[in-house]
């Protein structure tokens, strides 16, 4: 049995979540987006309670409002990249703009391998695309799961900044769930467990 | 991209998986398919020739065999009967027409029938250019002789003794020339592969060379027509002829057969009593028939359970494949509902990709079962000038695609249902 903190995050706000392995933290990461149901207490989005919504209900508010980057970053394997970006979209309901994911890949230096096949891409350009994907359907919550803690300095620097600058260009909070202290100078506030 | 898009891309991906199930679906479905064509179109084909011939008379054999000889024209006849004998059925009141047919020569193996205007008129034949023969020597022609051999109207063509033998064939060869003065309209029955020509002809071709199995004349001047049997007081006395038939010039002269056509069921019944002394028989063909595509369904029934046992493993197939992609995506499905798919978007991704898997296999088996059929229908028309049309369609196929899509949803149902359950948390903790 895990216990969290109360834990609250204001508009637009960035979190970190610290603590060490085993600790629980990608358990949290799940209660928070929506993807198991705590046996006591609540998670609130803006007043919306996500227990007591149905399975497809929570799926529909996930798809819409949240974002997930995972540690390791997964893909539909059968898919290009310029399709893996637009399953958020297609998934929440959302037109499939195909410019805004061009948009969005030639910030990270990506757009001209928007045809390729995912599997073709080094791990560190999918991380980059993984990232894209978190915040291509205007979600208002971004939740990343260990997103550096297997980079090197130099990496886990330019992922750190993307992320950041990424979600506040977009209008979203960012809560990132790591025992990477690299995190720290980048997000002030930091709930430890 | 929407959810269908995905399940063929996933499809492509994992191609080799797939590549098995749809084979086996693919030949499954095409030997059922081409089962329930040849099936129907011979009924067809049977039906059609058949058209209120309710009787043949011919030489005593084979039923069976008088019926395949006459009718349809693919087996050798029985023998041929007397003119004058066969008066007794021909010319009794019970039958309304009785069609005569003389065989015994061919042309590039293309069977020549003497026989009468009854024929061509029982068949409702519409001739296409000139008309119907008159005179001796006098041909006209189906639609599939004047297309195989290239005869025109005008031409003129020498006969071959026998039934198969060819054309070039010195020792068989007749040397009577032949006029084509009609070409019938193509009519999907069988006089569209036969050389009609009046019945004269072929007594004529004969007279100087008789021979074992041809209508010829005998010399034999002493046979009378068949002596009416004596039939007992009773209800039969009413259908018993009034008179002894007539007799007339060409009494001793031979027919192979006669196609008959009752004017009352009764002539079922008392016309077999009339000729049981003689060399003579009468064949029901539908009962005939009957008989042959019960022996032909013995071997259709084989061929259509193994059909169904690869359609079976084709089941087996695509469930496990999808059961062991189902392990590895696992991963995939759990990302796709953290993105806000709901449980019934992974699961009809599932049962979608078993259904486009099935498709896939019904178009290929429907390729398969026409490739197969015109494979079939080349050596038919070898041996037998048949054929079978590649581009029929039957009822009992769209059976076969339901029961075939529906057999694919239930294959894919438990690993649909398994996507359906995942627990995405746990799934994606890679616990």
């Amino acid at each position: 049995m895990l216990h969290f903190p109360d834990m609250q995050l204001g508009d637009n706000e960035n979190c970190l979540i610290l603590g060490e392995s085993g600790c629980g933290k990608t358990t949290l990461l799940h209660l928070l987006a929506g993807l198991r149901t705590p046996s006591q207490g609540e998670v609130l989005f803006n007043n919306t309670s996500l227990t007591p919504l149905s399975t497809s209900d929570r799926d529909r508010f996930r798809g819409k409002n949240i974002g997930v980057i995972f540690q390791s970053s997964a893909f539909i394997a059968s898919l290009s990249v310029l399709e893996n970006l637009m399953m958020p979209l297609m998934l929440s309901g959302q037109i499939q703009d195909e410019n805004k994911a061009k948009e969005l890949l030639s910030i990270v230096h990506l757009d001209h391998k928007i045809q390729k096949p995912i599997n073709e891409l080094s791990i560190g350009e999918q991380q980059r695309v993984s990232i894209i994907r978190s915040i291509i359907h205007g979600p208002k919550w971004v939740l990343a799961d260990e997103p550096t803690s297997a980079l090197d300095n130099k990496n886990a620097e330019s992922v750190i900044e993307l992320l950041t600058s990424i979600t506040n260009a977009n209008n979203a909070s960012l809560i990132v769930v790591t025992h990477d202290h690299r995190w720290n100078n980048a997000i002030s506030h930091a709930i430890r467990l | 991209m929407n959810i269908v898009k995905l399940a063929i891309k996933n499809i492509r991906h994992q191609w080799l998986d797939s590549a098995l199930s749809i084979l086996l679906l693919a030949f499954g479905v095409g030997a059922i398919s081409m089962l329930i064509l040849v099936e129907k179109q011979t009924t067809e084909q049977f039906n059609k020739n058949i058209q209120d011939i309710d009787m043949v008379l011919g030489a005593k054999g084979s039923p069976l065999q008088l019926i395949l000889a006459n009718v349809y024209h693919v087996d050798a006849p029985t023998g041929n009967i007397k003119v004058g004998e066969a008066k007794i059925i021909t010319q009794n009141p019970t039958i309304e027409t009785a069609i005569p047919l003389a065989y015994g020569d061919n042309y590039q193996q293309w069977r020549i029938v003497g026989t009468d205007k009854n024929y061509a008129l029982h068949y409702s034949m519409k001739l296409k250019q000139g008309n119907e023969f008159k005179d001796e020597y006098e041909a006209t022609i189906g639609a599939e002789v004047a297309q195989a051999t290239g005869l025109k109207l005008g031409d003129q063509f020498l006969s071959t003794h026998g039934l198969d033998q060819e054309q070039n064939d010195e020792e068989h060869a007749h040397h009577h020339e032949y006029t084509v003065v009609g070409i019938y309209e193509k009519s999907g029955t069988v006089i569209d592969k036969l050389i009609l020509t009046p019945v004269e002809t072929i007594w004529h071709a004969h007279e100087e060379e008789p021979s074992e199995n041809v209508a010829s004349v005998e010399t034999d001047s002493t046979l009378q027509p068949a002596p009416i049997p004596a039939i007992k007081k009773g209800p039969m006395m009413m259908l018993r002829p009034a008179h002894a038939p007539t007799a007339g010039p060409n009494d001793n002269k031979e027919v192979t057969a006669y196609l008959l056509k009752k004017r009352t069921p009764m002539a079922q019944i008392i016309l077999p009593n009339l000729i049981k002394d003689s060399k003579m028989q009468l064949a029901l063909p539908a009962i005939e028939i009957n008989r042959l595509s019960q022996n032909f369904g013995i071997g259709m029934d084989t061929i259509q359970a193994i059909a169904i046992l690869i359609m079976a493993l084709s089941f087996i197939s695509i469930f496990v494949s999808l059961y062991n992609s189902l392990k590895k995506r696992k991963y995939e499905l759990a990302l796709m509902r953290s993105m806000g798919a709901s449980k019934w978007t992974v699961f009809s991704l599932i049962q979608l990709e078993g259904i486009i898997t099935t498709i896939i296999g019904i178009i290929l088996g429907g390729f398969l079962s026409r490739i197969g059929l015109s494979v079939l229908s080349q050596q038919l028309n070898n041996s037998f000038h048949y054929q079978f049309q590649i581009t029929d369609f039957s009822i009992g196929e769209i059976i076969l695609v339901g029961t075939t899509i529906a057999g694919g949803i239930l294959a894919c149902a438990i690993p649909a249902y398994q996507a359906y359950k995942l627990d995405i948390s746990k799934t994606l903790a890679h616990e």
